[in-house]
């Protein structure tokens, strides 16, 4: 189903998180080593590497991207305590040079207002305007609005959503529906008490607050990662929890809304196929894929058919070994020498017995 | 190792005033906790703390007592020395009694003493270092300073004593310098160097490696190798200026360190992975201020805080950042390839080759408890590449030409939507998507092409449309069936029973009674049925790819001619009908139909409930551009479709952004172009505006005659530099002269020219 082919991202740490543009044509990374890379594809589709440099002063969890509309902008979120924005300049053209104007990030704005660890940040659909949502661990969601697109260096905060346990991930559901009211997923990943982790909330024009929609307790492990289906012409919403196990939520405004129950949330599935923590989830443009993957280092793909039943469309396995060769040295050099040896594998499980279900 | 099992606890030491410092007896067994209005030990317990000792009861607020910092004597476990903010040395023994107990003051400071530390050997010797740049050196038997060493800095922050060379310590001051001395020959400085950009608070010397921890306001701890002359090993990144760094005992690699601002834990980092702690203690509510290893336990840390508590926490009790932290990253892009990093897994060096699930399962847990691999964080990132052939199930099946992004892409751009008549719209669309793999789109095509296209709709009278009303209200036309079924060709018949059963029921008399039969099989799930003599060639794939949407009849139809097409429908029906047999009423049902060859009275099966259901199930499974495409196609003929009018204008608003993310502006014009609704229309429409000024006055030009200024009543402005005509179309021109005309006239000018002709401004186009 795929071919894998190894990208040598050369982060010092581990990856955190990783984002494709509004055109897929840029990639940002970003890592435990407090860089952000940003890796651009030229016309033969050969990725190089355009910026990288030191944005935080903690590991960066998130990495995510403004609509291109609003320009070349990114968020990131950090242990630093700290969601920051970026934006990409283009240097003026001077009359003498035949370069390419240089281009450069700038740090726009910091967004401090929390006291423990960001660990997320997701800029809002297009539609609501340049808005950023963030969580963080002391389990607030906060909603920034740029009031004047223009000027990225003022962010002013306008909503704070209290869920009262530490978040983990966030999601906005980005519809396109104009009846589709706006919608925050958040998750904990708070552990031990059987309480729901799952957090939604919808925001009411008319009160101007985000309002608790639910807290479905179908989830009630800790919670890894949320997204939202890209709603594309889809008449509900689909969200994908990676927990323990892989969940997908149907999500729907109810057809006789009540007071208290506006929502129609429904499991469509739920898959223990990784056997393992299921760290991302993330999908694909038209919202008819969706990849989870796990603790165990594979890369599940699945698909909805027509029966709107969930099935696994196929498993990659890609495996990176290191070398044990690391043990005992009183003295290392830094950790970008340690000895790497990452060796490709994938194959793909022609799954027959899905093939006679369907 | 009791203690191992031993928990966090915490104790609150004093309601008024902060620690500022915390000392471990020599033997472990006792702490002193030093602050504003504070001076106390304490005997640690298993479980708690005792105060053994109060130094500051009954004494008045006075600043000589003020602690900042505390150490107890290495060799006398009753000495203890306190730092003053009022720059006083104070020597207390505690094996005294009342007042007594203060052995010494030493008030030769002239600004706050920061420091104060016991030589690790000779028990009299003491250092002290203050905000007034000196290092004094004082014997416990002289009243006096025995020396003083002048640093070149505004205030000495830290002094610690080599554990590995006698004699010899380092101190740090604030402006970022770190100097050893031997206190044998204190006049000449060992070693002088520039740790840091900002002012250094801490230091701590590695009990076994030559090694020297300095922590910064810049935020970095850094660990130099005191080798000779010093140089960098590690730099660790902390999220605030650090204000105390403390190395683990037994644990080479490891060291706490506490903050002076903003953060309140206590951090331990692997100096190998210096961007994210190895632990951290989050208990306390304010600025953690002293802290310490209880002796040589690595297990067990102390810390007091700002929040006037004492901490015993328990390394097990640490939290883990590592542990929560995201290890892996997936993003899909456009064309559907996804890009995916993930943390690598170390192997543990002893170890059966892998293979059983179960073995690499074992293994991994046991990498993930391993403390020792902590450090070893590195990820692997692999671009996956989604393979064209690769539409869900039918992996190894025919491989077809295009992915998904690359089918919608090509549809996008050949569709047609206007011709001749709707039938060939459909018809070539129906081509198109074939052509590109997308085979429900196709089928869609057909259909569309098959009752919309043909004579026969067009000519409908408005009477039949209020039976499809009825029809609408009164049943569904969707059936769910277990897809099991289907794979069996033994299940042919019973599929085309069934299908039929339900548009048999369309031409029935006793609607209502058949209809509560199929009421019961009907849900919401939507139609599967398959067919298993299509009409189109690529079927087996389309199974595998599980769809075929749509009822059964219609496509056995298809073959049909356009013409007979209705009459033969209800024939080939009937024909049917007669074959089977499941179901008692129907039969009776069927009989009574067959006896009349032709039935002009049935109401001709509308197929707009099953078309709107086919689109909406479409775009429910991600596929916007059919549904929207037919949509647009249909023309006037759309507004037969039950689909209201709001789920319309989503699939505009989603499929313009659809083309719009594969750059396909042109499409998306077209689309936006034919829309009907305004909040799409408008699209098109925003920031088109172009605003000109006229280049004499700078005033904006108004008016409809876009040439002529209302406000200088010429058209000198627009006139071109070249021919001297006003230019009534595009004019360009020159943004650092502000000459221009005619696009001809410019680029032939400049082909031979390079100033410009006016003004002899080198211009740049």
């Amino acid at each position: 189903m795929f071919e894998v082919e190894e990208f040598r991202a050369d982060h010092k740490d581990v990856i955190h998180d990783c984002a494709y543009d509004f055109y897929g044509k840029r990639l940002a990374t970003c890592s435990s080593d407090q860089f952000i890379k940003v890796w651009d594809q030229d016309e033969n589709g050969k990725w190089t590497e355009s910026a990288t440099w030191k944005a935080h002063s903690g590991s960066i969890w998130r990495i995510s991207w403004a609509h291109p509309e609003f320009g070349q902008v990114l968020a990131t979120c950090s242990f630093d305590r700290t969601a920051v924005v970026w934006e990409e300049t283009t240097g003026e053209k001077t009359a003498s040079s035949t370069f390419l104007p240089s281009k450069k990030w700038i740090r726009r704005t910091s967004l401090n207002d929390s006291r423990t660890s960001v660990t997320d940040v997701k800029f809002s659909p297009k539609l609501l305007g340049l808005l950023l949502a963030t969580s963080s661990i002391d389990g607030i969601v906060r909603i920034y609005e740029a009031p004047d697109i223009m000027n990225l260096t003022n962010f002013s905060i306008q909503h704070e959503i209290s869920c009262k346990t530490s978040l983990k991930c966030l999601s906005w559901n980005n519809s396109l529906y104009k009846v589709h009211l706006p919608l925050l997923a958040s998750g904990s990943d708070e552990v031990g008490s059987p309480t729901g982790k799952l957090f939604l909330h919808e925001y009411c024009d008319s009160a101007r607050k985000w309002l608790k929609v639910d807290t479905p307790m179908i989830v009630t492990d800790s919670i890894n990662d949320v997204a939202f289906a890209p709603n594309i012409g889809r008449s509900y919403r689909i969200l994908a929890v990676a927990s323990h196990d892989l969940y997908i939520l149907n999500i729907n405004q109810a057809k006789e809304p009540t007071q208290n129950n506006r929502w129609d949330i429904t499991l469509a599935a739920k898959f223990s196929d990784h056997n393992c923590p299921v760290w991302r989830v993330c999908w694909n443009v038209t919202g008819t894929m969706l990849a989870s993957s796990g603790d165990d280092g594979c890369v599940r793909i699945w698909k909805m058919n027509y029966m709107k039943q969930w099935k696994c469309a196929g498993v990659v396995k890609a495996n990176g070994v290191l070398s044990p060769s690391f043990d005992q040295h009183p003295i290392v050099t830094s950790p970008a020498s340690t000895p790497l040896n990452s060796i490709a594998k994938y194959y793909i499980k022609a799954n027959n017995s899905l093939k006679n279900k369907v | 190792m009791t203690e191992l099992s031993s928990s966090t606890v915490s104790l609150r030491i004093c309601q008024e005033g902060h620690a500022n410092a915390l000392s471990m007896s020599k033997d472990s067994s006792q702490i002193a906790v030093a602050g504003r209005s504070l001076l106390k030990v304490y005997s640690i317990e298993h479980d708690g703390f005792i105060e053994s000792c109060n130094l500051r009861a009954g004494k008045s607020q006075n600043l000589s007592y003020s602690s900042n910092d505390v150490t107890w004597c290495p060799t006398d476990t009753n000495i203890l020395a306190t730092a003053a903010t009022n720059g006083v040395i104070s020597i207390w023994d505690l094996s005294k009694f009342g007042r007594q107990k203060q052995l010494l003051t030493y008030s030769e400071h002239e600004r706050t003493a920061h420091t104060v530390t016991f030589h690790p050997t000779e028990q009299a010797l003491l250092l002290s270092g203050s905000q007034d740049g000196t290092i004094k050196c004082f014997d416990l038997k002289n009243t006096n300073s025995v020396f003083t060493i002048y640093s070149n800095s505004e205030g000495v922050r830290d002094i610690k004593f080599s554990p590995l060379t006698t004699n010899v310590f380092a101190a740090v001051s604030e402006n970022g310098t770190v100097q050893m001395y031997d206190i044998r020959k204190y006049e000449k400085c060992l070693l002088q160097f520039t740790a840091h950009s900002g002012a250094i608070y801490c230091c701590d010397w590695h009990p076994v490696q030559n090694w020297l921890a300095t922590g910064s306001r810049d935020k970095q701890i850094k660990i130099w190798n005191m080798e000779n002359k010093a140089s960098l090993e590690y730099t660790i990144s902390t999220i605030a200026v650090v204000g105390r760094v403390k190395w683990r005992p037994e644990k080479i690699h490891q060291i706490a360190s506490c903050a002076l601002l903003v953060d309140n834990s206590v951090h331990v980092w692997d100096i190998r992975r210096p961007y994210m702690p190895y632990a951290s203690f989050n208990e306390h509510t304010n600025i953690t201020t002293g802290i310490a290893w209880k002796g040589n336990n690595p297990q067990i840390l102390l810390s007091t805080s700002k929040d006037s508590t004492i901490f015993k926490h328990a390394f097990k009790d640490a939290s883990k950042p590592s542990s929560r932290a995201n290890p892996q990253g997936a993003t899909f892009g456009p064309a559907g390839d996804l890009f995916f990093s993930m943390k690598l897994k170390l192997q543990p060096p002893q170890q059966t080759p892998r293979g059983s699930k179960v073995s690499s399962i074992l293994s991994r847990q046991k990498s993930v408890s391993t403390t020792d691999q902590f450090h070893i964080a590195q990820s692997a990132s692999f671009k996956l590449l989604l393979k064209p052939s690769a539409t869900g199930y039918n992996c190894e099946v025919k491989a077809g030409k295009y992915k998904e992004s690359d089918g919608m892409i090509g549809c996008a751009k050949e569709y047609i939507f206007r011709a001749k008549t709707l039938a060939e719209v459909c018809e070539y669309n129906s081509l198109v998507s074939k052509k590109y793999g997308r085979h429900t789109a196709s089928t869609l095509w057909n259909f569309i092409k098959l009752f919309y296209g043909s004579k026969e709709f067009t000519n409908r009278k408005p009477i039949q449309r209020t039976s499809f009303s009825n029809q609408k209200n009164n049943n569904r036309r969707i059936i769910s069936k277990p897809l099991k079924t289907l794979e069996k060709s033994e299940s042919k018949t019973d599929l085309n029973g069934s299908c039929k059963e339900v548009d048999s029921r369309r031409g029935s008399r006793d609607f209502d009674s058949i209809s509560r039969i199929y009421y019961s099989r009907v849900s919401n799930q939507p139609v599967i049925l398959e067919n298993s003599e299509g009409p189109f060639d690529d079927y087996r794939s389309l199974r595998d790819g599980f769809l075929y949407v749509g009822p059964h009849d219609v496509t056995t139809a298809l073959s049909l001619p356009e013409a007979t097409l209705h009459h033969d429908f209800q024939a080939a029906r009937h024909h049917e009908d007669m074959k089977t047999d499941h179901d008692d009423t129907l039969t009776q049902d069927v009989v009574s139909v067959l006896k009349v060859p032709i039935v002009p009275q049935v109401p001709m099966w509308e197929p707009h409930q099953v078309i709107a259901d086919c689109l909406h199930l479409q775009a429910d499974v991600g596929d916007v551009q059919t549904p929207l495409c037919i949509f647009v196609a249909l023309g006037q003929a759309r507004k037969e479709l039950p689909i209201d009018e709001e789920t319309v204008e989503f699939w505009f608003h989603a499929y313009i952004d659809l083309l719009q993310r594969y750059k396909l502006w042109n499409q998306a014009a077209e689309i936006i172009k034919l829309s009907w609704f305004q909040s799409v229309k408008e699209l098109n429409q925003q920031s088109t505006s172009v605003h000109t000024s006229c280049g004499k006055c700078n005033r904006q030009i108004l008016g409809n005659v876009g040439w002529l200024c209302s406000n200088c009543k010429t058209t000198d402005c627009s006139k071109c530099v070249v021919c001297s005509l006003v230019v009534k179309g595009l004019y360009v021109w020159c943004q650092g002269c502000g000459h221009g005309g005619h696009m001809q006239h410019i680029k032939e000018y400049f082909t031979k020219n390079s100033r410009c002709p006016k003004c002899g401004h080198c211009c740049e186009l």
